[in-house]
Formats: C-alpha cells, sequence, structure tokens
C-alpha cells in the first residue's frame, strides 16, 4: 500500500484524530484487581486524519477493550484518549454528546447492535441534538451514502439481511458527519461474500470522506486489506506496530511472526509452504502456562525466549519499518 | 473480549436470519391468539368489571337472608344458590371481588414499583452497587412471608390492603431477581451501548431501549404474581384475616363451606371454582404472554419425521438419479460414497438436493459455502443426527459398502462413534458440563472397547497424548468449563478417536477458535490422518482452512454441489463463477501478491429453501447469466474425478472470463442499493 | 469449598439477625402494648404502664433488642403473654407435626413432579401438552380448597381416612401417617405441578444440547443419554424450585394446618396474631427464618454438586 507512508508524514505535523497515550485498563477494583496483570498495559497509538489503523490480536488481546476504553463504554485506570486534540479521557458519554460527535462506533453484530423495536429511521436519528430540523433528511443521506434506498428510514431491522443491516450500522456512525469511527470486528459475523462488500464499502468511504478508522479485527488479512499501519496485541501489550505491510510481510516479533503464518491462504501450494514455515517456526502451543508479570507476555510460548525474556519487559523500540516490543527482534529477521 | 464469531451454519430455512422479535405492525396480539391467553384475558375482563360494579347489578344485598332457602342449590332465584344463612351466593361472590382484585394489583404495584428500578439500576452498575442491592434483596428472599405477613396482621389488624402492600415489599426481592436477569441480558446487547456512545442519558436509555425488551417478561411476571396475590388475600382471608362477617369473602366462603360439607357441599363450588378460574386465567395469560416471546418454528411430530424416513427409504428403492447423470461408480478405495442426497424439512421445503460425494481411504473432503448452503446438514445427515423436524428425503448414503439411509435409530447407533465420528463446531459446548474429561472419554473407551475401568483411563490418557496434551492427567481430572478452547476441542478429537473411527465427520471444527489455535488443530488433523489413515469430512467456510487440509473440496451453493475436485484444481483454477467469486472476495492473499483495491463481491442474498430457481441456483446474483442458465442442464466433468454446475462453463473458459473485483466507490453509489 | 460454606452461613446470621429486627420493629410500631394484652381488657391504664414498665417495654429500643439477642443465643424465646408457657418448648413441640408434612409434601411433590416432567420431555407431543395444562390448572387451585374437596372426597365420602387431627409420630406410626397424609396430599397437588412444568422445560432444553449432540455422536446409549447426562444437567434448575417448594409449603402451613386442626407452627402464629401475642409472633418469625436459611443453604450445598461450575466459584 503506497498511501501509507505520505500519511504518516502528515501525522507528524497535523494533529491526530485519535490519540491513545498509556492506556491501563483494569477490571473489577479492589486489592485482588489491582495485583493482577491488567487488560490492557500501557498501550499508546496515534490514528491520522484519514488514515485506518488496525488493531489486531486474538481472544484475551484486549483489542477490544481499548475501542471500549475509547468510546468510554469502560473507564480507563489510567493513561489518556485525545480526539482531534482534546482530551475526553473522563468526560461522561453523556457529555460527549454534540461536543464529541466527532468518535462513532460500529459494531460486530448486526443483530444485535440495531434496536428492533425501533424504525431504521428513530435508530439513525439517535444521535443527532434533540430538534435537530433536517434530522430525516440527513438520516436518508446516510442510508444512500452506505449504498440503501433512502425509504429505508420507515423500516424495522427484522426486514434486512445481515450486510444490510451492518450497512445501517455504517450510516448511523456516519449521520452525525464524525471524524473518527472505531470498527469493532465490523465484518467478522459476516459471511465471505457480504464481508467482501462491506469492506470495500469502508474502504470507499475512507477515501471519500478522508475518514479516520480505528479498525479492531482478528484477521490480519482483513486488517492488510482496509488498514495502511496496524499494532499488533498480546495479552493487553503492544507486540508490534508498523506499516501494514511490514508488520504482515516482514514481522518483527516473534508473536507476529505467529499470528501471520497462522492465516492460511486459499490457494493450496502457497499455503503447504507457509504451513511448513510455521511448523519450522516451532511457536508454543496457545494458553500452555501463564506468563511471568515481570517479563514478556508472550515468553512461554517463544521459541527466542531465553532469561531476559521472562525478567524484564522489553520495550518498543525501532526495529525496520517497526516498532518491537522484543528482545530478539533481530534474531527474527537474520 | 470478542472472539471471531461468524454465522454458524445452523440457520436451517433462512440464510439472513430474521430476528425473533415481532414487527409492531399487528391489529391483534399475538398471545390473544392463543386460546388460553384469550380465554384468561376474557375470563380476568368479566371479573374485574363483574366485581367493581357489583353495587350496580346484584340481585340480592350481601346481608339479606333467606333462612327459608339455607344452603339452596342454584335456582333461577338464586343462580348460584345460597349459603348458611341463606344469602345469595353470586351477589356475595361478586361483591367479594373487588377486595382481593384491588389489593393484588397494590401488590403488584408495590412489587415493581421498587424490584424494577432497582434492577434496571442494579444492570446498569455492576461491581459494588448491584452486589449491594443483590445481597439486601437476597435476605428480603429469606424471610418466611406468610409469618411475616401474620405477624403485621397482628399488629396493624385486618387493613388487607396494607397487608398486601407490604407482601408487595417482600415480592419486590422476587421481581428484582428476575428482572435484574433481564435486565443484564438486555444491557448484553448492542443496541444499548450504541444508543450509550450516542450520548444518550442513563434514564433515556433504560426508558427507550432496556424497559421496552423487558415487556414481556413484566407482563409474565405480573400475571403470574397476580394469581399468587389473590391466592393470599383468599387464603388470609380462610384464616378470619379478611372482612368481618357479614361482609363477603371468596376465601371466607371456602371456610363456611368446609363447616358445612356433610349438609351443603355445594357450597364449595361457586367460590371454589371463581377464585380457581380468576388464577388459571392469569397464569394462562402469564403462559400465552411467555410464549409470544418464545415464538419459534413449529415442531412437527415424530409420525411426520418417521413418515419421511419411510419416504426415504421407499424412494431409495427407485432410487431413479434425478436430474444428473452421474450415477458415478462407487470407486473402490471410497470410505464414503453420498449419491444423490436429499435432505428436507419434513413436510417444508428442501435443504438440500442431489449432493453426491466420494471420500477416499485417508483422504480429506472440504464441504465449503457460506450459511445457509446446507453444507452442515449434509455433513450431519452422514451420522443420522439431523436436527428434529429435518430428515433425509433420498438418495442413499454409502458407508463401507452398506446405505445407511432409511436405516432404523438402533443400527445407526452401532456406527456413531465406533465408526463414523462427530467433532463439532463450538468445542466449548460440545463437552458435558457437569462431568469430568476422564469421565466423559472412559464411557466411550469401555463401550466401543469392552475394557475395565483401569484400563480405560490409561486408554483416555494415550489418547490425550495423541492429540497434543502434555499433561494428560491434570486435563482428565478437569471439568470442561476449565479448558481453553484449544484445550477442548483437542478434548473433543480425542473423545471422537475413543471408537476408532474410520471417518470423521468435522463440522467447523476451528470456526470458534483463534488462528494461532486453529493452525495446531489443522496440523493434528493432519497428523491424524497420516499416522492413522482416518478419513475426514471438513465443514468449512474458511477456503483457506481447505487449502491447508482439504484433498479434495466440494463447493456448495443453495443447497446443491456447483463444483467439486481436487482442491488444487478447485481453488487455483476454479471454473463456476460462485468459486471464483468467494476466491475473489477473499481478502487473504499470498504473500508475494499486492493487496487487491477493491474485492470481488456478489450482489444480492442467497435465496432460502423454497424460493430456489429452476436451472441454476445462482444465476440470479451471477455476473454471467444468460437465459441458458434458467432451465435445467446437467452438471461438466471438471477437474479429473469432480464436476462443475454450470452451463457456461465450457464459454467462460474460452473468453477466459473471470469475477472481477469491484470498481472504487461502486459500494456508495445510491443505485447499487435496490438491489442489495 | 470451606469458604463457601463460611460465607453462606455468615449470610445465615445476617438474614436471622434482620429477620428478628423487623419483627422487632413491627412489633414496637403497634399502638397496643404487651402490657395490655397480658392484662387483658378489663385492666386500668396505670396497670398497664406498670406492667409495661415491668416487662421493660420502657426502655429504649437497642436496650430491649440487645436483650432479645442475648436471649436468643441461649435459645431462649421468652414466654407468652396470653398464658405464660415458654415460647421455645411449645415451638420445639410444634416444629415436628409442620417439618413431617412440608418435607413429605416436598419429597412427595418431587417425586410425582420428576417423572411426569421428564416423561413429557421425552415423549412429547399430546402428552407433554396434557401434562403441560393439566399442571397449569394444579398450580392455580388455592391449597385449603383442594383441602376441602380432598376432605370430602376421601374422609366424608369414602371414609379412608380421618377429616381432622394429628396423632404423633411416637404415639402410633400407622395413625400419624393417616393423619398426614389429606395435608400432604393437598400441598402436592399444587408443588407437583410447579416441579413437572420446570423439570419439563429443563430437560427439553438439556436435551437439544449441543453436549447431547456429541453423546449421540459417540453412539452413548438414548436411556443414557437421558437418565444419566441430561437428567443431571436438568436437576439444577429442578432443585432450585423444590427448595423454593419447601419454603413456600413450610411457611403456608398456616391454612393447612387451621383446615385440618394440626398442632404445628402455623397454628401457633395464626394464634399468636389473632390475640397480640408478640413474643409468640416474634418467636414463630425466628424459628421460621432459621429454617429457611438453612434450607437455602443445603440447596446450594446440592446444586455445588450437581454443578462443577458452581463449585469452582
Amino acid at each position: 500500500m503506497t498511501a501509507a507512508a505520505p500519511v504518516r508524514e502528515d501525522a507528524a505535523t497535523t494533529t491526530p484524530a485519535l490519540e491513545v497515550r498509556d492506556l491501563v485498563v483494569r477490571y473489577g477494583s479492589g486489592r485482588k484487581a489491582r495485583a493482577a496483570a491488567p487488560a490492557i498495559d500501557r498501550v499508546s497509538f496515534t490514528v491520522a486524519p484519514g488514515e485506518t489503523l488496525g488493531l489486531v490480536g486474538e481472544s484475551g488481546s484486549g483489542k477490544s477493550t481499548i475501542g471500549k476504553a475509547i468510546l468510554g463504554l469502560q473507564p480507563p485506570s489510567e493513561g489518556q484518549v485525545l480526539v482531534q486534540g482534546r482530551d475526553i479521557t473522563s468526560l461522561p458519554l453523556r457529555k460527549r454528546r454534540g461536543l464529541a460527535a466527532d468518535l462513532r462506533v460500529v459494531f460486530q453484530d448486526p443483530y444485535s447492535s440495531l434496536n428492533p423495536a425501533r424504525t431504521i429511521g428513530q435508530t439513525l436519528v439517535e444521535p443527532l441534538p434533540r430538534g435537530t430540523a433536517d434530522a430525516t433528511t440527513r438520516a436518508r443521506q446516510a442510508l444512500e451514502s452506505v449504498g440503501l434506498p433512502g425509504d429505508a428510514v420507515d423500516r424495522y431491522p427484522t426486514q434486512f439481511s445481515g450486510g444490510q443491516r451492518q450497512r445501517i450500522a455504517i450510516a448511523r456512525s456516519l449521520v452525525v458527519r464524525p471524524k473518527v469511527i472505531v470498527l469493532d470486528e465490523p465484518v467478522s459475523a459476516l459471511d465471505l461474500s457480504t464481508q467482501a462488500q462491506v469492506l470495500n464499502l469502508l474502504a470507499d468511504l475512507r477515501d471519500e470522506h478522508g475518514l479516520a478508522f480505528l479498525f479492531v479485527a482478528h484477521d490480519l488479512g482483513v486488517v492488510r486489506f482496509l488498514a495502511q499501519r496496524t499494532v499488533v496485541l498480546y495479552r493487553g501489550q503492544v507486540m508490534e506496530t508498523g506499516p501494514v505491510d511490514d508488520v504482515t510481510l516482514h514481522p518483527r516479533h516473534p508473536y507476529t511472526a505467529a499470528l501471520t503464518s497462522a492465516a492460511p491462504v486459499p490457494r493450496p501450494a502457497e499455503q503447504a509452504a507457509r504451513r511448513a514455515a510455521r511448523e519450522a517456526l516451532g511457536i508454543g502451543t496457545a494458553g500452555a502456562a501463564a506468563p511471568s508479570p515481570t517479563g514478556c507476555p508472550f515468553a512461554t510460548r517463544c521459541p527466542l525466549a531465553t532469561e531476559v525474556c521472562t525478567t524484564e519487559r522489553p520495550a518498543l523500540r525501532q526495529v525496520g519499518a517497526s516498532l518491537t516490543a522484543c528482545h530478539h527482534a533481530e534474531e527474527l529477521t537474520a | 473480549m470478542s472472539a471471531p464469531q461468524p454465522l454458524p451454519d445452523a440457520d436451517l430455512l433462512a440464510p439472513d436470519k430474521p430476528a425473533t422479535e415481532p414487527a409492531r405492525t399487528r391489529r391483534v396480539p399475538a398471545f390473544l391468539r392463543r386460546p388460553g391467553g384469550a380465554l384468561g384475558a376474557l375470563w380476568l375482563v368479566v371479573v374485574v368489571v363483574g366485581s367493581l360494579t357489583a353495587p350496580l347489578w346484584v340481585p340480592y344485598d350481601v346481608t339479606t337472608q333467606d333462612l327459608a332457602n339455607r344452603l339452596a342449590l342454584p335456582s333461577a332465584d338464586h343462580l348460584l344458590g345460597t349459603d348458611p344463612l341463606g344469602r345469595d351466593l353470586l351477589s356475595r361472590i361478586a361483591t367479594a371481588g373487588s377486595l382481593p382484585l384491588l389489593s393484588s394489583a397494590l401488590m403488584l404495584v408495590v412489587a415493581f414499583a421498587i424490584g424494577l428500578p432497582l434492577a434496571l439500576v442494579a444492570a446498569e452498575r455492576p461491581g459494588r452497587t448491584e452486589r449491594f442491592i443483590s445481597r439486601a434483596t437476597e435476605v428480603l428472599l429469606a424471610l418466611p412471608a406468610t409469618v411475616l405477613l401474620l405477624a403485621v396482621i397482628g399488629i396493624v389488624g385486618n387493613e388487607i390492603p396494607l397487608v398486601m402492600a407490604v407482601f408487595g415489599v417482600l415480592l419486590s426481592a422476587a421481581v428484582y431477581r428476575v428482572m435484574l436477569g433481564v435486565a443484564q441480558s438486555v444491557r448484553q446487547r448492542l443496541y444499548v451501548d450504541a444508543a450509550r456512545v450516542d450520548g444518550l442519558g442513563s434514564l433515556r436509555v433504560n426508558v427507550r431501549h432496556v424497559l421496552p425488551a423487558m415487556g414481556t417478561v413484566i407482563a409474565v411476571q405480573g400475571a403470574q404474581l397476580f394469581g399468587i396475590g389473590i391466592l393470599v388475600v383468599a387464603g388470609l382471608a380462610f384464616l378470619g384475616f379478611g372482612p368481618g362477617e357479614p361482609a363477603p369473602s371468596w376465601g371466607f366462603m371456602i371456610n363456611d363451606a368446609s363447616s358445612h360439607l356433610f349438609d351443603g357441599p355445594w357450597l364449595l363450588v361457586p367460590s371454589g371454582l371463581v377464585l380457581a378460574l380468576t388464577v388459571v386465567a392469569a397464569n394462562e395469560l402469564a403462559d400465552a404472554l411467555a410464549a409470544r416471546g418464545g415464538a419459534g418454528a413449529k415442531r412437527r411430530s415424530r409420525k411426520q419425521v418417521r413418515a419421511a424416513a419411510a419416504a426415504a427409504a421407499a424412494a431409495q428403492g427407485e432410487s431413479g438419479s434425478e436430474q444428473d447423470a452421474v450415477a458415478q461408480p462407487v470407486p473402490d478405495d471410497a470410505v464414503l460414497a453420498v449419491r444423490d442426497l436429499r435432505v428436507s424439512v419434513v413436510g417444508g421445503p428442501d435443504l438440500v438436493t442431489g449432493v453426491s460425494l466420494t471420500v477416499r481411504r485417508g483422504t480429506v473432503l472440504g464441504l465449503v459455502g457460506e450459511s445457509g448452503c446446507g453444507k452442515s446438514m449434509t455433513a450431519r445427515s452422514l451420522l443420522g443426527l439431523l436436527p428434529d423436524g429435518v430428515a433425509v428425503s433420498g438418495g442413499s448414503i454409502i458407508f463401507q459398502g452398506t446405505d445407511l439411509v432409511g436405516r432404523p435409530e438402533k443400527e445407526l447407533r452401532g456406527y456413531r462413534g465406533s465408526r463414523i465420528a462427530l467433532i463439532s463446531q463450538e468445542p466449548m459446548v460440545a463437552l458435558d458440563p457437569a462431568f469430568s474429561i476422564a469421565a466423559q472419554l472412559t464411557g466411550p473407551i469401555r463401550r466401543h472397547r469392552g475394557v475395565g475401568r483401569g484400563e480405560a483411563r490409561t486408554i483416555a490418557a494415550e489418547l490425550l497424548r495423541n492429540v497434543g496434551i502434555v499433561d494428560a492427567d491434570r486435563i482428565l481430572r478437569s471439568y470442561p468449563h476449565q479448558l481453553s478452547g484449544g484445550m477442548a476441542q483437542r478434548v473433543c478429537i480425542a473423545l471422537a478417536l475413543t471408537g476408532e473411527p474410520d471417518l470423521l465427520v468435522a463440522d467447523e471444527p476451528t470456526t470458534a477458535l483463534d488462528v494461532t489455535v486453529q493452525a495446531e488443530i489443522l496440523s493434528l488433523l493432519r497428523a491424524l490422518v497420516r499416522d492413522t489413515g482416518l478419513s475426514v469430512v471438513l465443514v468449512t467456510h474458511d477456503l483457506g482452512v481447505v487449502a491447508d487440509l482439504c484433498d479434495d473440496v466440494a463447493v456448495m451453493y443453495a443447497g446443491e454441489v456447483v463444483e467439486a475436485g481436487a482442491t488444487a484444481g478447485v481453488l487455483d483454477e476454479p471454473r463456476h463463477p460462485y468459486t471464483m467469486a468467494l476466491l475473489g472476495a477473499d481478502p487473504h492473499v499470498p504473500d508475494g501478491e499486492p493487496v487487491p483495491e477493491r474485492l470481488a463481491s456478489i450482489a444480492g442474498t442467497v435465496p432460502s429453501p423454497g424460493t430456489w430457481p429452476e436451472g441454476c441456483r445462482f444465476a440470479g446474483r451471477c455476473l454471467f447469466a444468460t437465459d441458458a442458465c434458467r432451465t435445467p442442464f446437467p452438471t461438466v466433468p471438471a477437474h479429473g474425478g469432480g464436476l462443475v454446475r454450470c452451463v457456461r462453463v465450457e464459454d467462460l473458459a474460452l473468453h477466459q472470463i473471470s469475477w472481477t473485483p469491484e470498481e472504487a466507490g461502486a459500494e456508495t453509489a445510491t443505485t447499487a442499493g435496490g438491489a442489495r | 469449598m470451606l469458604a463457601f460454606v463460611a460465607r453462606r452461613l455468615a449470610f445465615a446470621v445476617v438474614t436471622v439477625l434482620v429477620a428478628v429486627l423487623i419483627s422487632f420493629l413491627l412489633v414496637h410500631a403497634s399502638d397496643t402494648t404487651p402490657g395490655a394484652v397480658r392484662l387483658g381488657a378489663g385492666a386500668t391504664a396505670a396497670d398497664i404502664a406498670a406492667e409495661n414498665a415491668r416487662l421493660g417495654w420502657d426502655d429504649p429500643l437497642w436496650q430491649q433488642f440487645g436483650r432479645y439477642l442475648g436471649q436468643l443465643v441461649h435459645l431462649d424465646l421468652g414466654t407468652s403473654l396470653i398464658d405464660g408457657r415458654d415460647i421455645e418448648s411449645d415451638l420445639a413441640a410444634r416444629l415436628p407435626v409442620t417439618a413431617s408434612v412440608a418435607v413429605l409434601a416436598t419429597l412427595l411433590s418431587g417425586l410425582v413432579g420428576v417423572l411426569l416432567g421428564v416423561a413429557a420431555a421425552v415423549r412429547g407431543g399430546r402428552f407433554a401438552k396434557a401434562i403441560t395444562t393439566s399442571s397449569g390448572i394444579a398450580l392455580s387451585l388455592p391449597q385449603f380448597w383442594i383441602g376441602v374437596l380432598l376432605v370430602y372426597v376421601l374422609s366424608l365420602q369414602a371414609g379412608l381416612l380421618p377429616a381432622t387431627g394429628y396423632v404423633p409420630f411416637t404415639t402410633n406410626p400407622g395413625r400419624w401417617l393417616d393423619s398426614i397424609t389429606l395435608p400432604v396430599l393437598a400441598l402436592t397437588v399444587g408443588g407437583a405441578a410447579i416441579v413437572a412444568r420446570t423439570s419439563a422445560a429443563s430437560m427439553r432444553e438439556v436435551l437439544g444440547a449441543e453436549h447431547i449432540r456429541t453423546l449421540r455422536a459417540t453412539g452413548t446409549p438414548e436411556w443414557r443419554i437421558r437418565y444419566v447426562h441430561a437428567l443431571r444437567s436438568a436437576a439444577v434448575p429442578v432443585v432450585a424450585v423444590l427448595g423454593i417448594q419447601f419454603i413456600a409449603l413450610f411457611g403456608g402451613s398456616v391454612i393447612i394446618e387451621n383446615l385440618f386442626a394440626l398442632p404445628g407452627l402455623g397454628q401457633a402464629s395464626q394464634a399468636a396474631a389473632s390475640s397480640g401475642d408478640f413474643p409468640a409472633l416474634v418467636g414463630v418469625v425466628v424459628v421460621a427464618t432459621v429454617v429457611v436459611v438453612l434450607v437455602n443453604l443445603l440447596l446450594d450445598l446440592v446444586t455445588a454438586a450437581l454443578d462443577p461450575k458452581v463449585r469452582a466459584a
């Protein structure tokens, strides 16, 4: 993706659309919760205007929790969330209305994200300030911008298929003309052909409106299609971050290597080679043992792990085009 | 945490499952369409109106005695007879009704006024607030209600409405409990989160999104508690804690009856019947309301299922192969040969038609397609484990020379586990939560291999080690909820291997797992096939998984196989437009290739069973469809021993036509909307 | 496991304390006083005041409460205002009557209910519908009405069983059984109906579960699937309902004891409520709460035995 480089240069000079600084999220309260490893542990990243950042990880990586923390659905324990340079970390949800209509979300499950008892129109105008004069017109425009007929405003969600519902959910986020949209696994509940439609739609919207997307996903292939940069998470920590092609094609972190090599491609010969490469890598079984709290979270599964990995948490550092949190990143590249 | 959750393929009838919530635009509420609900509602209306207006219409004053007519049976003068003092029973019963009805209503209002807001608050604030409220209500729930009510009566006297209000306070704990559960589950729904992100305040989120979704449960609970309230008021009156003589009460009338069982047993009937009917009516109404909430597909009777099975067996006798001339011979090395399989909803549409598959010994056949294409139904029919109301209605399933279609259940059971085994999509729910892993493994091992308890445990540990579990002894002692998804799937595979089967049916075995775990499970299956000569039918929606594991593949669409053959042939040189489109829609590209700007997509949705068009079922969505596609046509041999179900296949190959990706901007064009 | 039991016990103590406090406050909210109850209608205001002072009624509330708790620890529930009898020994004599009726009714409800419910779930069709409909009616019928009907049919018409009265087990086991059969039956009709509904629904749900399909796929015999695997999972909600049933039957004993003239706790609370015998009322509340709390504790343990997830939590 050639678009990646210029966007990053822009990011250095302009205010990021979304910035997350040293985010920490702990679940629960009390002594026990404070002693346990946090669900999100010092995560930082920025998304430039018009850029799509992929947030990738497996279940338990905390990718959805980050989305929730940004949206205010899960209060962060430490750190800051900035939208267009404005700190909204402790802004209660109700106050965000209007002020930060810039930040919107599309959820994973299009069946549960639309209230079945309300018409599409009622749902779409909900984020608009009460008494917005052209509310219905704007709802129709939003529907049309996602390829649905405007008269869908009078219908109920049950009358639409999964793919159409996800379009409606996207229209709902567009109705206030936002700057940043958090896409929380927006295509993982969809079939392949529907997924392709929604991905194309998101790509079109990104290109046409200059929207910034935080694209939360478990599938690197999907992220590679839509995002320019990506952040790879494991157990609440950033393992590697950088331009998406660099991260997926030349992973510097053993976990990223495990993740990319595990995703199968639909070409038998190619896939056989990938499988051989993956098996040669020697990644340990998932969930074999709990990692030490002081070291690298991946150390218990990592073929490169040495003593230092269990005692010292590696900091993110520049290796090639990406930032990598691994003591042995150079060995993998070699 | 959001685990990957693609749609399961279990949706029977609709590929795009419509939600169960009813649309709002209905004239007659659904619960009134059930006889119980309608009658219940009618009776309650009669009783309420009758009691509240009693002073206006009752024929006698409640205190008018007619000592000449004591304990009379019904007559024209006294429609329901008279009591021991000759008072008119109809008048007394009607007049007595308002107290239990009104005080139960008061009880309901109190119980919900306390319980419901507490539940909403607790659901909104999990953690300390919820724990505190829950503990407090638990205490309330543990108090002996009846005795406490008697204590209240002992202190305030026979003030029934007040006593029932106190009962309402006690009941609020029960209301809270039920409502909390519902409110919590409603709050799980993403539209509540979406509304919060929209900036709606807590009150409006609750009123607009949470409460409406709880309506049915509130109504059900309300109707049930109302019945209980009536019973309690009557019970208290029976004990003498009610309006004192000569004022009438339902409960005391029954008490009266119990002392006149010798001389006037009829007395028991009118009062008891009205009381019982009122409570029955409330409960029937509750049932009808609850049924509306869970309205689903009608279950078909066993008779119908049996009839369908018999029909299938008969049809198989004639076995006239349908439209396809693929009465392929069964190859010698075939473990399984499915020929012209048809699976249908009993008395309903076909779900799968004309499916023919061959699985060679020691190979893996992939069955791939999107939701609702019939791949899971096909796989489940191999074990005779179709859902209720679905049955094989034609064709044959020849497993090691024996046709399994139409075999009695008992005979099929002999195959399951020992010769054909299953691993399923959701390893976390596929194991019995109440039994240890050891118990679940040793049972089938003892049954299939006829060994003792001790030896079975040894074999179980060995099987676990064979599926890559290092600390087998610890896992044996564990319960399913203590395992991770990947570990649970390994246990499921070990369970499937207990009977040393020849064929393994794997229904989306890695769909619910993380991608690194998926890779491990796929490697495990590959090693099993290589080392034991096992044959596998693998159901999946992921073309990458097919490429990784399968020797042969059959691509399904709308209940039939559209393309089949060796995996390399089908995936590298797809010939059916649907296969081409699927491959073009897959964003996973090999490392050397660039990621496309846009993906290929298929307009529209899969047609539901029963609405399949004549001819090619994909024609309505195909970029290359012509008139020739709308009439039936035979399949074309392809990919060596495979086939392709496309009338234009030669044409497309000749002109090197392929399914191209979309143009940028196509998705935001308004005109595209109508078609989708 | 020990921590679990300890937690439940602590909760039980709190519940009993709350019950005592509530009934205590209720008593003090009343506009009659123990002196007035004790001395009867003819007493002068001065006599009543003196009697109240003697009973400690004028002391600060918290002192009286503390005194009562102090007695409670020594299992002393005080004396009746009406006839001066020892409340704890009176209730101790009544407890077995109520308990035996409630226990037998619960067991019988469980047995009949589970049999009917499981049969309905397994057989389905018209049979299940019949069970649902008849249990819907049965659970709506007032117990006392069923009781009167049973007396009329089995006692007055058929002459099989005594209509009222109680014979202690120690006096004559056979006649004890006769004397409690009708009350137990009257309570069982509704109880069995509720259990049948719950077990049918629970069993139906479990039989459709994924792990049952796994069992079918391993060729497990159908009887084993139903009665070893499904029934065990289905039992959890049924046990909960049985516990609630017992508590309801225990508390609801008032009416049945009145109807059948059984000298149980219910009768005592009815008498105390009608005469304003405060110490007796509070005593009954305490005993009933303790029973409820103990049954809940037992329920938790049974549930934990059935469900490994509960055990772990």
